[in-house]
């Protein structure tokens, strides 16, 4: 929208500032009388007719100039960028080529189980809702029955699941834009209508989109980037040469350890132990909450246990499945796919995968390209369920389970080992950051006369407030608790704090962190976790909230 | 009868717009509120004149009307528009009562370094009545200077016919 004068324009006489008015008045007075001094100013119709209809009028154009002047001064938006109208942030910035970031919608698949081998045909709009949000088919879906039936995209096949349901996917998008309408694998997603046989439905994998519209707070500290030149040299330069990107507009907090940094061992690779430069870690979160996707893959099996019914499993993962993924967990048989626990991962041995075209970054353990878009894995599990009768050391059987990290490792990776963009003197090597999965349990204590409080919004609230976190080594609980008191009332408390935070480090070893009060990043440089490197994630489903009814009601 | 003053009258002493023309020094009259009349100069005014107006004006200036001068005017055109003004006792009541807001105001206003004769010292409703919707005033001013004022009529130029 176009900015107008009249977007700032006193519309309403009365509505000027009284002392304003009187100040001003007074001085015309004064001014006049100065000008003229036959004429009486102090008192009657010249003071009282003229002159005060006058100031009220000058008042209202002076006012109208304060507020033009204060919408389009760098300086007051950034006094207190919430009170500053989007649009004219939008116009204000554009000055210095910085540019909102929209907001997108969550977009995702949706597992629907019927009870019969059955067709149904999911109407395009039809409404689902989970957590109190809602969802729409994104088009008309048809459930098949054979897979002779299935001739159109939105033809879906029924496969039959190990638990006598049959199971087919649609696809829905979020009714609006925001984070808060991402939903991770295996969230409860209902439909707003009847579904003949309906048994349940769930998200089949994270939802992907999901982008809150950026606001003028976190608009105004990207300024920076807009004036910085766009290119991959200081720090400054370099998110703001990201974030000329569109395509990576989901990206959130960047950490860039380079020479000097202590985390950085890429550059040690001499006989001398020291460092010598030339080498860029770039930490890059993707996007807010943690993705976790749901795929499927083709193990092998590779040796059957004695007299018991279990039977271990391989599969490997290449650079290209989910390049810096962090985890795979919740290995189970395809038949099996609704189930929300998995077979135990036995080993999960990393790799690196430097091999291919183009520029490769100087990698020389597998803990330095952790998290990174050449990261590799080699999962071996054991499977308890299938009947181990028929099997021979060396079949194949498809196992579907889930990945998690964040986005655009690979693509941020490529962009940057460009010949046009890289610098000549320097690799730099994406990463996703170190993770610390974080659980968060908290006690609400209410009186019995207190609403209930909306757990599911402070859950989602909790979630957001730690996956904001920077990259500043700490998690505070201060901060979450304080998120929380946005959504209570009256005499309910927060008690029982309780932050535990599980990090995986790059050498694949784990330590976990545990504290009523606050989480603190370890400084462990030699094993590149630091505060510099470390982000903290929190899922929904990690965050318990108990709410009990102990405090007296007030008389 | 068109009354003038004289230049001399008007030195070394502060003007304002005469705002309610056509007084007479006797007999009643209906006094119109412009500053400019048909066929006629505007005209300036000085001395008792000046605080006949500025009385006028607080007067029938309603209390809190004016935004920023929430503390200007009185309660007499509120009493009148509200109909509790019934009887010319009723008048005499509510003018009471607005000449105190008045009195208040016009003293605010003045300086002791003022001419005694734009300086005021109280007002009095001699009669009043009530005849439909028209009520008709007989006011005496008083000024610091009393009784001893001299009356300086509006300086007007007539305007060319």
């Amino acid at each position: 929208m176009a900015l107008s004068f009249s977007d700032f324009e006193v519309t309403d006489l009365t509505q000027l500032d009284n002392a304003d008015v009187n100040q001003l008045l007074d001085r015309l007075a004064t001014q006049l009388q100065d000008l003229n001094p036959s004429i009486d100013l102090r008192r009657g119709v010249f003071k009282d007719t003229l002159a005060y209809y006058h100031a009220i009028l000058e008042t209202a154009i002076r006012t109208n100039l304060e507020r033009y002047q204060s919408a389009r001064s760098l300086q007051q938006i950034e006094a207190d960028p919430t009170l500053a109208d989007d649009d004219v942030v939008n116009e204000v910035l554009s000055n210095w080529g910085v540019t909102r970031k929209l907001g997108t919608q969550a977009v995702g698949s949706v597992t629907i189980e019927l009870s019969a081998n059955s067709s149904v045909v999911i109407p395009q709009g039809l409404v689902f809702e989970a957590q109190g949000l809602s969802y729409a088919a994104v088009a008309t879906f048809t459930a098949r029955t054979s897979a002779g039936q299935v001739s159109t995209p939105n033809d879906r096949l029924l496969v039959a699941l190990s638990n006598g349901n049959w199971a087919f996917v649609v696809e829905v998008e979020a009714a609006a834009v925001g984070a808060g309408y991402k939903l991770n694998a295996g969230d409860l997603i209902v439909p707003g209508k009847p579904i003949a046989n309906y048994v349940t439905s769930y998200a089949a994998s994270s939802f992907s989109a999901g982008q809150n519209t950026e606001t003028n707070t976190e608009l105004i500290n990207e300024l920076q980037l807009g004036v910085a030149a766009k290119t991959l040299s200081n720090r400054t330069n370099m998110k703001a040469w990201l974030r000329e990107y569109t395509d990576y507009q989901s990206v959130t907090n960047q950490s860039i350890v380079g020479y000097g940094d202590a985390a950085m061992l890429r550059d040690q690779h001499t006989i001398f132990p020291v460092s010598y430069g030339g080498r860029v870690d770039w930490y890059i979160r993707g996007q807010q909450p943690l993705q976790r996707t749901t795929k499927t893959a083709a193990a092998t099996l590779i040796s059957i246990g004695a007299g018991t019914n279990t039977s271990t499993w391989q599969f490997s993962l290449g650079k290209a499945v989910y390049p810096g993924f962090y985890e795979v967990d919740r290995i189970r048989r395809e038949v099996d796919s609704a189930l929300n626990s998995g077979f135990e991962i036995v080993s999960d041995a990393r790799g690196n995968d430097l091999t291919g075209g183009g520029f490769l970054p100087d990698v020389a353990s597998t803990a330095e390209g952790a998290y990174s878009a050449f990261q590799t894995t080699t999962i071996v599990f054991t499977d308890t369920v299938t009947d181990t009768g028929s099997l021979v050391v060396g079949d194949t059987a498809n196992y579907v389970y889930d990945i998690t990290g964040v986005p655009h490792i690979a693509g941020i990776q490529n962009l940057v080992s460009g010949r046009d963009y890289r610098s000549y003197a320097a690799d730099a090597l994406v990463k996703a950051p170190v993770p610390c999965f974080v659980q968060v349990t908290l006690t609400l204590n209410k009186s019995a006369g207190d609403a209930e409080p909306d757990v599911n919004s402070i859950k989602t609230a909790v979630a957001n407030v730690v996956n904001q976190t920077g990259f500043i080594g700490r998690l505070d609980g201060s901060r979450i608790v304080d998120v929380v008191h946005n959504f209570i009332q009256n005499d309910i408390s927060v008690t029982g704090l309780d932050l535990f935070g599980r990090i995986r480090n790059p050498d694949g070893s784990v330590q976990y962190l545990r504290s009523p009060d606050s989480l603190e990043v370890p400084d462990q440089p030699e094993k590149m976790v630091t505060a510099n490197t470390v982000q903290f994630y929190l899922e929904v489903s990690d965050v318990s909230v108990n709410v009990q009814s102990v405090i007296p009601t007030a008389t | 009868m068109q009354l003038s003053g004289t230049v001399q009258q008007y030195s070394n002493r502060t003007i304002d717009y005469l705002a309610f023309d056509d007084a007479k020094p006797q007999g009643d009259t209906l006094l119109s509120q412009v500053l400019v009349k048909e066929g006629q100069s505007g005209a300036v005014i000085t001395g008792i004149e000046k605080l006949v107006q500025r009385f006028l004006i607080e007067l029938l200036t309603e209390a809190a009307s004016l935004n920023y001068q929430l503390s200007r005017g009185s309660m007499f055109m509120a009493a009148l528009r509200a109909g509790v003004v019934r009887t010319s006792a009723d008048l005499f009541s509510a003018f009471a009562e607005a000449e105190i807001d008045v009195r208040q105001n016009l003293r605010g206003e003045d300086k002791v370094t003022d001419p005694v004769d734009e300086q005021y010292r109280s007002a009095e409703l001699i009669t009043a009545s009530l005849l439909g919707d028209t009520a008709t005033l007989t006011i005496r001013l008083l000024s610091m200077a009393g009784e001893s004022r001299v009356v300086i009529y509006p300086l007007r130029v007539s305007a060319a016919t």
